[in-house]
């Protein structure tokens, strides 16, 4: 513990983590984090809540009037948390834990909607094939173990909590595998955008597959740094989209514990946009930022109905949605807006070099003539959570101040090795973002290219391309390989109904 | 593919021409009448400035300019060099004066035209003792024979659906080829596992770069003993006939067969001499080996099959360790020593498994677009002699 009672970092963080894994230790500790999460969060709100109490009583004089007040007009204090669903009592129950949790939860969200749809999700009662997911003893160890500290705003700061809460979504993602990608982009990923975004004040920033949030929150900590709490300054809103129930529960938790005003909607952003106009047209926003999942598989039936007229740039092929994706983050841009988004470095490259039509290279074509790429930003490989596979950050800038030049920077090699993952360093952000504000050249690692160079490359965007680094062949991710193959196919098999059509027209079968 | 086609040679009345029969309606002329060629301009490479507007060669887009000398629509034959090869270019270009380009369609269409010129064997008309050259005045003269406007469209639009067909495989054949680096340096890297197990297989850093931890490593002096091989038989001849039944391996793979051969059993042989030394090449019997080569003469371990050490050896990419004075070539020593890494002989067979499905699909592609392209040539040779009428296609506005 740290001075004056305040937990440091790295105590707020083992602890919370050995909480974690008390459930079933560190191998299924992700497994939980459904549970954990929530908890963890009712304890802060608890916490905080009961401090709100303790002031109020000063101006009121007695506890009782103040319970009763509160109770009344919950506009007394930020959020109201009913007697049986605070920390005390809920540490005091002996049995029937995962009912009164449940119970618990449930009558917060009752009494605040802002926190629907956020705490009651979870259940703490839940079963799987006739068994608890979660028994009563495991979460009363778990409550034991979290009681150990308080929670409060004395104690931890909000960005404090923030940073164990990311801490913690780090750990689960660096335990889940295939399905981390789903919630969370690396740290550092995620700092480096908010500097290249660099938010100003009364921007909207808007993120359509916003996870648990991370991207938003580090633009919204980049924001605090730079004008720091300088209240002439008019302050950012966010707005976020996430299509799974219990990450979008996790999104408006990290915002509420990072103290952010975000909007977070439940929904497919692809099929149903929540964000819209009063005359049902897209909203549009200063700053766009994503990292969706690389290389979804839609059908073209979701880019040929769309009420949006998001895709005009053409249809993405049913192996990568990444370009549908970039052309609805497009969408979203006001007419000086900037967006920055995350993807498997296919996109940049796919389907240049090939003789014919390419549906992947069409459109991005569209993009580099119709001068909107500003920047491509090569990351190291081992970076990201459910690959080994390199990725890229596209930067498309409507108010592009060097108009006919892209910016590409290979920054695979600026990075340190970790385990699992590899991570960038402070200095790497730094090198990188200052190289992207200066707009500078630097041998081996960025370089300015026109147009024509461009159109000559067949619109082939890849930072490793113009930026030599130590030469030996190129070799794609096996990941990436496949979606090549995939699409090439795609391709081949209308092609070939164009050639069985015509051929049975003249009268020949194959 | 089996091809059964429809001649229309019943509905067809054809005509007796100077160049042989021709479908009534279309019409007896000359090659001048159809399309006018002109010489393209010179454009020196010094000034050639930076620019997107590609420029045509004889053997079609040999650079890029800042201007164009005309827009739209470009059918080029090559003059010299790549003697009557056709190229076709949708937009603006440049023409340098090794390409006769058409300056007049004439009202014909374009891409009939560009096809109706592939058909002609232009490189015959080459006149010149020195270097071979196309010239208009002996090109507008050739007597052909050409359908009406319609007909020229739907020809045009059938060829190209043909056309788009091969390129499409192409790239098919192309990405799998990509597929297959890529999985080589999976398996290679990781083992023969999913990409989901990937990430939690340990590594271990080794001199040929990051391989599982539980693989072993092994010189590949203890692993086998190379012979040169022996001069080539005087009796080698191209193909495989008759009695010249067993392969001659050389410097890089089978450069003929013979009557003889010394070897019984299957083995590995690496290129010793020239630009391709290094390469590995499998013989599965009976074959000669050459003293332009090396081979297996015996194992000395059985740690790995003769399948995964032929892999092992092509990722070692021995060509980049030859020697470059004189006649490039590599040595015995060069190669033994080597080190390579392997995995238990089950994990072996399933990564030769994983790398014969895909070359599989590289060889059943590879053969698609044999007979696509077969397909092509018999379309177009049929349908640019009326053989095969289209007069009353509907062709699908662009």
């Amino acid at each position: 513990m740290g001075n004056n009672g305040t937990l440091d970092i790295s105590t707020l963080e083992s602890w919370l983590w050995e909480a974690a894994c008390k459930i079933r230790g560190e191998i299924d500790a992700p497994k939980y984090k459904d549970f954990i999460l929530p908890l963890i969060f009712l304890k802060r709100l608890s916490d905080v809540f009961e401090d709100e109490l303790t002031k109020l009583e000063k101006d009121y004089g007695s506890k009782d009037v103040v319970e009763e007040l509160t109770s009344e007009d919950h506009s007394l204090v930020r959020f109201y948390i009913p007697k049986q669903a605070r920390w005390d009592s809920i540490a005091k129950v002996t049995s029937g834990i995962g009912q009164a949790l449940t119970d618990a939860v449930r009558s917060i969200a009752r009494e605040n909607p802002k926190l629907q749809g956020v705490v009651e999700i979870v259940d703490f009662n839940a079963t799987a094939s006739g068994q608890r997911i979660i028994s009563d003893d495991k979460l009363t160890l778990l409550i034991d173990t979290l009681g150990r500290h308080k929670l409060g705003l004395d104690e931890v700061e909000p960005d404090i909590i923030g940073r164990a809460y990311e801490y913690l979504l780090r750990k689960f993602a660096e335990g889940s595998g295939q399905s981390a990608g789903e919630f969370y982009t690396p740290r550092e990923v995620a700092i480096l955008m908010s500097h290249i975004l660099d938010p100003n004040p009364g921007e909207e920033i808007y993120d359509p597959c916003c996870g648990s949030g991370g991207l938003l929150i580090k633009c919204s900590l980049r924001f605090r740094e730079k004008y720091q709490s300088d209240t002439k300054v008019k302050p950012l809103k966010f707005f976020g989209q996430e299509i799974l129930p219990s990450t979008f529960a996790i999104a408006k938790m990290n915002s509420f514990i990072h103290d952010m005003e975000t909007e977070v909607a439940l929904g497919d952003t692809m099929n149903r946009p929540a964000f819209l106009n009063n005359d049902g047209s897209l909203r549009k926003f200063e700053v766009v930022t994503a990292n969706p999942m690389w290389n979804q598989d839609f059908a073209q039936t979701n880019y040929e109905n769309d009420a949006y007229h998001r895709f005009g740039l053409g249809y993405p092929p049913s192996s990568s949605a990444d370009w549908g994706w970039i052309q609805h983050m497009y969408t979203s841009l006001k007419d000086k807006g900037r967006m920055a988004v995350v993807l498997d470095t296919g996109a940049v490259s796919r389907g240049s070099g090939n003789t014919g039509k390419n549906r992947e290279r069409d459109i991005r074509k569209e993009f580099v003539e119709k001068d909107y790429v500003e920047a491509v930003l090569l990351m190291p490989e081992n970076l990201f959570y459910n690959t080994t596979a390199p990725g890229i950050i596209l930067v498309i800038n409507k108010n592009k101040e060097k108009s006919g030049e892209v910016l590409l920077i290979n920054a695979s090699k600026l990075f340190a090795k970790g385990r699992p993952k590899n991570y960038l360093s402070d200095e790497a952000i730094k090198q990188v973002a200052d190289i992207y504000h200066g707009w500078k050249e630097e041998e081996g690692i960025s370089k300015v290219i026109n147009k024509d160079e461009i159109a000559r490359g067949d619109y082939n965007l890849s930072p490793s391309r113009y930026v030599a680094q130590n030469g030996g062949e190129e070799v794609l991710p096996l990941e990436e390989a496949v979606v090549l193959l995939k699409e090439a196919e795609e391709e081949r098999r209308e092609a070939d109904e164009s050639l069985k059509e015509v051929l049975g027209m003249i009268g020949i079968q194959l | 593919m089996s091809i059964q086609a429809i001649y229309d040679l019943n509905n067809t009345k054809f005509k007796e021409t100077e160049i042989g029969l021709m479908p009534e309606d279309w019409d007896s002329t000359t090659l001048g009448e159809v399309v006018t060629l002109q010489r393209g301009q010179d454009l020196p490479k010094g000034e050639r400035e930076e620019g997107h507007i590609p420029v045509i060669g004889s053997n079609g887009v040999v650079g890029y300019h800042s201007k164009s000398m005309a827009n739209g629509i470009g059918v080029f034959v090559g003059r010299s060099g790549s003697v009557g090869k056709v190229t076709w270019i949708d937009g603006e270009y440049w023409a340098l004066n090794t390409t006769l380009w058409c300056k007049h369609f004439h009202g014909n269409n374009p891409k009939f035209v560009y096809f109706f010129l592939s058909n002609i064997d232009l490189s015959k008309y080459a006149s010149g003792v020195s270097v071979p050259t196309l010239n208009r005045n002996i090109l507008h003269p050739i007597k052909v024979g050409l359908p009406p406007l319609p007909e020229q469209k739907a020809i045009a639009h059938i060829l190209s659906i043909v056309q788009r067909a091969k390129e499409a495989t192409e790239q098919v054949i192309d990405a799998t080829k990509e597929l297959k680096k890529s999985l080589m340096k999976h398996l290679f890297t990781y083992g023969a596992v999913s990409l989901e197990e990937a990430p939690n297989i340990k590594l271990k850093e080794t001199e040929i770069g990051m391989v599982p931890e539980e693989w072993e490593q092994i010189e590949l002096s203890d692993v086998f003993k190379l012979s040169s091989g022996t001069s080539r038989p005087d009796d080698v001849k191209k193909s495989a006939i008759g009695q010249y039944l067993y392969p001659v391996y050389g410097g890089n793979g089978i450069l003929g067969y013979s009557s003889v051969y010394f070897l019984e059993e299957p083995t590995l042989v690496l290129g010793r001499v020239g630009e391709y030394c290094g390469s590995v090449h499998t013989s599965s019997g009976k074959s000669w080996i050459s003293d332009n080569a090396l081979y297996i003469k015996q194992m000395l371990s059985d740690c790995v099959s003769l399948e995964f050490l032929s892999v092992c050896l092509e990722l070692l990419n021995l060509n980049r360790f030859k020697k470059k004075s004189g006649q490039p070539l590599i040595t015995q020593s060069i190669v033994c020593s080597k080190v390579i890494a392997y995995p238990h002989k089950e994990q072996q067979t399933r990564i030769i498994y994983a790398l014969n499905v895909v070359e599989k699909k590289i060889a059943s592609e590879t053969n698609r677009l044999k007979a696509l392209d077969e397909l092509f040539k018999t379309l177009l040779n049929n349908l640019m002699t009326g053989k095969i009428r289209v007069q009353n296609f509907e062709v699908p506005e662009a």
